[in-house]
């Protein structure tokens, strides 16, 4: 019996060929399917890893749009060596003051308050307590229903107010020069008759610090600057001295009035010649913080030339509302559109996360726009968060900004401390007294 | 013949559990994964929440501005109306500005000028000792269970003549909207009873908050000059009640600055609160000044070419008269926020 079945028992600890082959089979629909198990659950969590990071890079480029909506470093940055990029200015002659990009300070600006004309109407220079309602010196004098070339037909307001004290000249009705033109409407009008106009030489003008503000504003800052500051019912117009071609035959600057190319303080809603508040300039346009390239050479003075074309572009308006056109649209955004990369350095296979800001005044609103948008390199995919906020202002974000041209204790090279003011309320008595540092709105540096 | 079986029961047995195994990884390493990226989003949430409170902050300073104010001092105030039903409603008065427009006084004062709140020995500040200077205020934010003057938002039916002389015409014997407390409509008659009670109830609201709604969110303001306060964004559960408060005492009630019972007497879970809580400081300042009326002022579409001193009403909007109308420009007759700053660092008083 055993020699029979030990045979028997060396067949059974073999293989037949069939059952190799079955078990070859199996053994690699198994291991393909474990593969396979494997291969799915490695790319699982993969994708959730990837997605996961995606997540959090948005959420820290989410994280970084609000503190940029907080303090607008995109624009002015005082921690970084070439980062206050927007505090130029330039004073030609035929200028009152400076004028100058939006962190300009405050100080280079607007003329210094002068002695003897530092009085109640004769006061200028930036007062923070100023413009107030209630604030005779604040009102406008003028006629809002005024337009094209004026005829004076309501009358001469620059009698009433103007930016220049003591010294007001008004059109006699000496000069036939044209003044102006009518712009073009549909369909054309004849120029408006020109009645012969009195002297009124010898009339003393009762007030002039609106007047004065207004054309400080104006001329030396940009028209997103002058927004933010003036009252939300400012009427941006004023009169002064007549000069030929400066002036209509009122006094009133056409610059404050007179529709031109983008280039010009107005735009062309209308067609009209007339006083314009902030809703009638960005109704049709809107005017906008071009941030362009550093102005500010690095081991270098100023550029005028540089600065010159940056503070055109500062004060052109964008053409975005019923007159525009995908150009133009392309020309808004290209040219005040700030995108910085959320991380300065990270992984080739991580996902790009860049933040677009936009600041600009719409419609009246003042608006900060972001976007925020992700592009995987592993998959191709790109999406983008578009979305607004309610922060610091520009005047906020230059009050945060310590400016003191006489502090030496941590000067750089200009000669000026840099980093954010302090600001503390404690109540009057109680100590330690809060002593404010000075701004870039510090009116008197 | 019985090794096999087991051997292959096995096998499966080692399969099904690796791949179920295999499954519940990978899910506990999503869900793992999804948990930590929730959580890490709750640090955005807030931030995102006490964000929202610089806007209600800002529409509070500005509707403050002009109304809303009692003629009755804070803490004489007439009990709820709910609870006197034959109360007179205290009546609102109209003010001018948290800087006076008429005269540039402290505000806010009523519409003949007089104070809002006389001056008395008790109450030096006068004019402004509803806000006054130098002063905070907390306001936790939650949702109401129903806020006053709520009204239902579903349509109530009106039946429409299917005959005689008024076909298809509306009966509109229905009240509609209906309030969202009783007012005892009977739709069967057509008939509303309410009672005095009822109508307090409509006016008054229900003020409980919603659970789900506390604890997430407030702001409180410092009035640190006449027009300039300083705005405390938080989100988190203190209901803007402050740390350093916890042992001070109100010196005009002389009870404590902060409510204790409202978190179980206990110091370390105030502090613990306070630890998570996220605060954002800014600075504002009202203005009293409105948009400017200079699009509406020139009619320019009447085909004459001459001024006019035509002006469309401010609400009227968009000046094409033979097209089409929108909503006003955003007069905004409470004023505007003249300017928004974040401050770098905490202030002394919030």
């Amino acid at each position: 019996m055993p020699s029979h079945r030990q045979p028997f028992q060396y067949r059974r600890g073999g293989f037949t060929l069939l059952e190799v082959l079955i078990a070859t089979a199996m053994g690699v629909v198994i291991i393909g399917t474990a593969f396979a198990a494997f291969r799915v659950a490695s790319q699982t969590v993969t994708i959730a890893n990837r997605l996961s990071l995606e997540n959090a890079m948005m959420r820290a480029g989410f994280s970084k749009a609000q503190e940029e909506l907080d303090f607008w470093q995109s624009y002015d940055d005082p921690d970084v060596t070439q980062g206050e990029k927007l505090r130029a200015t330039l004073a030609p002659a035929s200028l009152q003051g400076a004028h100058g990009l939006i962190f300009a300070p405050m100080a280079t600006l607007l003329p210094p308050p002068a002695a003897s004309t530092d009085t109640f109407e004769g006061a200028q220079g930036w007062d923070d307590r100023a413009w107030l309602a209630h604030d005779s010196r604040s009102w406008y004098r003028g006629n809002m229903a005024e337009k094209y070339d004026t005829a004076l037909i309501f009358g001469r307001y620059a009698i009433f107010a103007s930016a220049d004290v003591g010294t007001t000249a008004f059109y006699s009705g000496a000069s036939t020069a044209a003044v102006g033109s009518p712009p073009a409407v549909n369909p054309p009008v004849a120029p408006p008759v020109v009645p012969p106009i009195p002297d009124y030489s010898g009339v003393a003008v009762p007030h002039h610090w609106h007047d004065r503000q207004l054309s400080a504003f104006l001329r030396n800052t940009s028209p997103y600057m002058l927004s933010e500051y003036l009252p939300a019912n400012t009427i941006y117009c004023f009169a002064e001295t007549f000069s030929n071609g400066g002036t209509d035959r009122g006094g009133i600057p056409l610059m404050s009035i007179q529709p031109g190319d983008e280039n010009s303080f107005c735009n062309q809603d209308g067609g009209q010649k007339n006083a314009r508040g902030k809703y009638r300039q960005t109704y049709r346009t809107t005017w906008s913080v071009p941030p362009n390239d550093p102005q500010v050479q690095p081991g270098g003075p100023a550029d005028p030339t540089i600065f010159s074309e940056r503070w055109k572009s500062q004060r052109r308006y964008f053409e975005t509302g019923y007159a525009s056109t995908p150009e133009s649209i392309n020309d808004f955004v290209q040219v005040t559109t700030i995108t910085t990369p959320v991380l300065d350095v990270a992984p080739t296979h991580w996902p790009r996360v860049t933040l677009s800001v936009n600041r600009f005044i719409k419609n009246a609103r003042s608006i900060a726009l972001f976007r925020l948008r992700l592009s995987s390199p592993v998959t191709g995919s790109v999406y983008e968060v578009c979305f607004t906020g309610f922060g610091t202002t520009l005047r906020g974000a230059r009050q945060q900004r310590y400016y003191d041209p006489s502090d030496a204790s941590s000067a750089d090279a200009a000669g000026r401390r840099r980093g954010w003011a302090s600001w503390d309320d404690p109540i009057p008595g109680q100590t330690p007294a809060a002593i404010p540092d000075p701004t870039l709105d510090t009116p008197r540096l | 013949m019985f090794h096999q079986p087991r051997t292959r029961h096995g096998a499966v047995l080692i399969l099904v559990a690796g791949i179920a195994a295999l499954l519940i990884s990978i899910s506990l390493a999503f869900l793992t994964r999804m948990r930590s990226d929730a959580e890490e989003t709750v640090v955005t949430m807030r931030e995102t929440q006490a964000r929202l409170m610089l806007s209600a902050a800002c529409n509070y300073i500005l509707e403050a501005s002009r109304l809303g104010w009692e003629t009755t001092p804070p803490g004489e105030q007439t009990p709820p109306v709910a609870t006197r039903p034959d109360a007179p409603p205290s009546p609102h008065q109209e003010a001018f500005g948290w800087i006076d427009v008429r005269d540039g006084r402290i505000g806010p004062r009523l519409s003949q000028g007089e104070d809002v709140l006389p001056v008395s020995p008790d109450r030096p500040q006068g004019d402004s000792a509803r806000f006054p200077l130098f002063t905070g205020f907390r306001f936790p934010m939650y949702v109401r269970e129903r806020p006053p003057y709520a009204i239902r938002l579903d349509a109530v039916y009106n039946p429409i003549a299917a005959s005689g002389p008024d076909e298809g015409l509306p009966w509109l014997i229905n009240p509609d909207p209906q309030p969202q407390a009783s007012n005892r409509w009977n739709g069967g008659n057509h008939t509303v009873n309410p009672t005095v009670n009822d109508w307090y109830d409509y006016k008054n609201g229900d003020p409980r908050p919603r659970i789900r709604t506390m604890n997430r969110a407030w702001f409180r303001l410092w009035r640190d000059g006449p027009a300039t306060f300083v705005v405390t964004c938080g989100a988190g559960g203190t209901l803007g009640y402050r740390l350093k408060d916890w042992n001070v005492n109100d010196p005009v009630t002389g009870l404590p600055m902060v409510d204790h019972a409202l978190f179980g007497n206990d110091y370390e879970t105030f502090r613990d609160l306070d630890a998570h809580e996220i605060r954002f400081w800014y600075r504002v300042e009202w203005s009293a000044a409105v948009l400017a009326l200079d699009y509406h002022n020139l009619d320019h579409e009447l085909g004459i070419d001459r001024d006019h001193y035509m002006s469309w009403p401010p609400n009227a909007s968009h000046t094409w008269r033979h097209s089409r109308r929108t909503q006003m420009h955003a007069k905004n007759m409470v004023g505007t926020i003249s300017w928004v700053q974040r401050l770098v660092t905490e202030p002394t008083n919030w």
